[in-house]
């Protein structure tokens, strides 16, 4: 029995199918569809790109795949390393699949897009955060100085 | 692209997988981490699981406008459960602290003014030097103020007594405390925190025997109670050295354990017994028993 499949319309304006299987394990899918409940095939527009969306498809059917095999202990060291390579790429493909995971609503891979964030952040210094984000400070020297005064501890 | 287009509360989210000192730095990289870093979501992560349980146990209540302001706040030692005990986290983890008060412990024949003196912990008899005690009544209220080069500490942060050993043969000290009350999956330490008064004699003429059983485990111990410079130490197999604190007191481990009882119901038990000696000992102050992440 085939698994009906979803039309979901891109950002860049490619229209996908997915299975709906995996689509209703994104809760912002799962909620449109519990309240619009007609068969019809409605073409379900989201803001994300054709590219990350592809990538979102594959976390998600790796991780139904996962759950439904019956070797539990490999299984779940298994699908660590996995997602470990899944989000070993550069943070501007971070940066599309934490939006995707937030707007898509699906808790288990912001978390994990976000923790891969954050070991990039953990004990590094104000300036190498800055550089691997590319963020630019908007503080004036002075008020930079004042942040830093507040809490010492942190620059110990 | 930069970190801007993402959401605040997913930056949030991000900052609060790291820790209390990079949520700090965050302040500094750009306004719009500091906002995401300073965010309650973030420091309430970083509190213990229970802090809401524990500030209804606080003597006295803690005033704070944000998460981040109490976790800062926390990290020094406040007065629980009717000044029994104190409570800190550390500020590098948010793991919980305590000490228990000479009070909480069961101190064998300290109800017997003939072997043991409970006296008001701030004292200037405790002969400590760079101490001065300066009592105010605030009402119905004694207020002890601690002055200690230029720092005043108010009451609610000090235990009210300590107790001096003035004569026994039988000395013997046990703590208590549930697992529960700890943070989970740490290794934790046991201290004894003690003075000795200028007129001690008899302690160090057999070792004391410590010892901390939790569940299943146990470990055990021996220790001359006497305070030496650490660094002359000759360290023998089983023996622990007693160590001078920041705050002029000694303290002297009596063991450690891993944290993994999760909510069982389990209870630390931690002693030092002299017991075997028919000598006299006297001269031991017992502040508490403290209890503290390994670092």
């Amino acid at each position: 029995m085939a698994s009906r499949k979803l039309k979901l319309k891109c950002l860049d304006g490619v229209t996908m199918e997915v299975e709906e299987t995996v689509a209703l394990e994104w809760l912002t899918i799962k909620q449109s569809r519990e309240d619009n409940d007609d068969d019809s095939e409605v073409v379900i527009p989201i803001s994300i790109t054709s590219e990350i969306l592809l990538k979102v498809i594959e976390y998600s059917k790796k991780h139904l795949e996962t759950t439904s095999n019956s070797d539990h202990q490999n299984a779940d060291s298994n699908l660590k390393a996995w997602d470990a390579e899944f989000v070993n790429v550069d943070v501007n493909t971070l940066y599309h699949l934490i939006m995707a995971a937030n707007y898509l609503n699906i808790p288990c891979l912001l978390d994990l897009t976000c923790r891969r964030v954050a070991d990039m952040i953990t004990g590094k210094k104000v300036e190498e955060v800055r550089k691997t984000f590319n963020i630019i400070s908007d503080y004036t020297p002075e008020e930079e100085e004042e942040m830093r005064q507040q809490y010492p501890w942190g620059f110990e | 692209m930069n970190l801007d287009v993402l959401p605040q509360d997913c930056i949030s989210n991000i900052i609060s997988f790291t820790s209390p000192r990079d949520a700090c730095r965050s302040a500094v990289v750009s306004a719009t981490a500091r906002r995401a870093g300073d965010s309650d979501s973030v420091w309430e992560r970083f509190l213990p699981a229970d802090y809401e349980q524990i500030l209804s146990r606080l003597v006295s209540p803690l005033v704070f406008s944000s998460k981040k302001e109490l976790y800062f706040k926390l990290c020094n030692p406040l007065l629980i459960d009717e000044g029994k005990k104190s409570f800190s986290i550390s500020k590098a983890t948010g793991k919980k602290r305590y000490m228990l008060s000479a009070r909480d412990l069961s101190i064998t024949w300290s109800t017997n003014a003939l072997y043991w003196s409970w006296k008001p912990l701030l004292q200037s008899s405790w002969k400590v030097n760079s101490w001065k005690v300066r009592e105010m009544r605030e009402r119905e209220k004694s207020v002890f103020l601690l002055i200690r080069k230029g720092k005043h500490f108010p009451a609610g942060k000090a235990f009210a007594e300590a107790v001096e050993l003035r004569t026994i043969c039988w000395l013997e000290i046990q703590g208590k405390i549930k697992t529960n009350m700890l943070s989970p999956n740490t290794i934790y330490e046991a201290y004894l925190v003690v003075k000795f008064a200028h007129r001690a004699y008899g302690l160090d003429s057999l070792p004391s025997e410590i010892s901390l059983v939790v569940g299943k485990y146990e470990s055990h111990g021996i220790v001359y109670l006497r305070c030496r410079d650490s660094n002359k130490i000759v360290s023998m197999k089983e023996e622990r050295i007693p160590c001078k604190r920041e705050d002029g007191w000694v303290e002297i481990a009596l063991g450690e354990f891993y944290n993994d009882y999760g909510g069982d119901d389990e209870e630390v038990k931690m002693s030092l017994r002299e017991v075997k000696g028919h000598h006299l000992k006297g001269g031991l102050i017992i502040e508490g028993i403290e209890i503290r992440p390994k670092d």
